[in-house]
């Protein structure tokens, strides 16, 4: 079986869990990072955005419950369904094919924790804020456009994406 | 026939792993050369908490029931609260860890 071939059988027997995302979101990051000492600004925004979906899913799986164990899919089902009695469905333009990255930080302020509180409203604002700024920057159709990228564009979604990666325990508990 | 429902089965031989995790994490051995090895990287309590465990033992089990047999353990070790910060929990056979380069880690290296 060739390379290709056996990746491809990998990724269909695949069911990643939260843990393999908390892993993957790790390694993307090093990735953008070795692009961004490449100068392949463009590139590293791209995948700068794929890190900070990952680390938003982690955070609202975990609210749901999820130990790293838990199967990403099944909460990503569970995460859709209590987007939808919370009302958040109304936001669906934002929903981006599940990429939406405000989508996932709308639905993860609203979600209650284990002991019943909702994130507080100074992480919601940061929160708001460091998202907003990497959609400003990013978004998963990027993959059919050709650019340089610049410089500022790439260290300000770099610095919100770290913010949401160092802030992550506090967004899941 | 009685319905047991559960929301998940927890296998005798991995029960008596967890035990044997949980012994070591509250007596750890001082020989360098014992198993299994317990990586706990915490670098702080505002930050997740990882975990590694290098074991012979592993042989056999899926990927997934050893990171569920670390948890189990760390869980009865350090309760329901540190249990919630880990984000990652995944057991390794020394074959594995060393090929991965998981063996080579030092305490210093574990952040």
């Amino acid at each position: 079986m060739s390379d290709g071939q056996q990746l491809r059988a990998r990724m269909r027997q695949q069911n990643p869990s939260v843990q393999d995302f908390e892993i993957a979101a790790a390694n993307r990051l090093d990735d953008a990072l070795a692009l961004l000492l490449g100068r392949r600004l463009f590139g590293a925004v791209y995948l700068l955005g794929y890190v900070a979906e990952m680390y938003l899913k982690i955070a609202v799986y975990r609210r749901l419950g999820a130990r790293p164990t838990g199967q990403a899919a099944a909460f990503f089902r569970h995460a859709r369904q209590r987007a939808r009695e919370l009302g958040l469905w109304q936001h669906q333009d934002q929903w981006a094919s599940g990429h939406g990255l405000m989508f996932w930080a709308r639905l993860l302020w609203s979600l209650p924790n284990a002991e019943g509180h909702t994130l507080a409203s100074s992480e919601c604002r940061a929160l708001y804020r460091h998202v907003r700024r990497i959609e400003d920057r990013w978004a998963v159709e990027m993959r059919y456009l050709t650019d340089a990228g610049n410089w500022p564009d790439a260290e300000r979604v770099l610095a919100s994406v770290e913010w949401i990666r160092r802030n992550r325990l506090a967004l899941w508990r | 026939m009685p319905l047991h429902k559960t929301s998940r089965i927890i296998k005798p031989a991995h029960l008596a792993l967890q035990r044997e995790l949980v012994e070591e994490w509250q007596n750890p051995s001082n020989d360098r050369t014992a198993e299994p090895v317990i990586y706990e990287a915490d670098p702080g309590s505002n930050e997740p908490i990882e975990l590694y465990v290098v074991w012979s033992k592993w042989h056999g089990v899926s990927a997934a029931n050893r990171s569920e047999v670390i948890l189990d353990a760390f869980e009865a070790v350090r309760g329901r609260n540190q249990v919630r910060r880990v984000a990652i929990a995944t057991g390794w056979t020394p074959e594995e860890a060393r090929e991965s380069g998981l063996e080579t880690l030092k305490d210093d290296d574990v952040e």
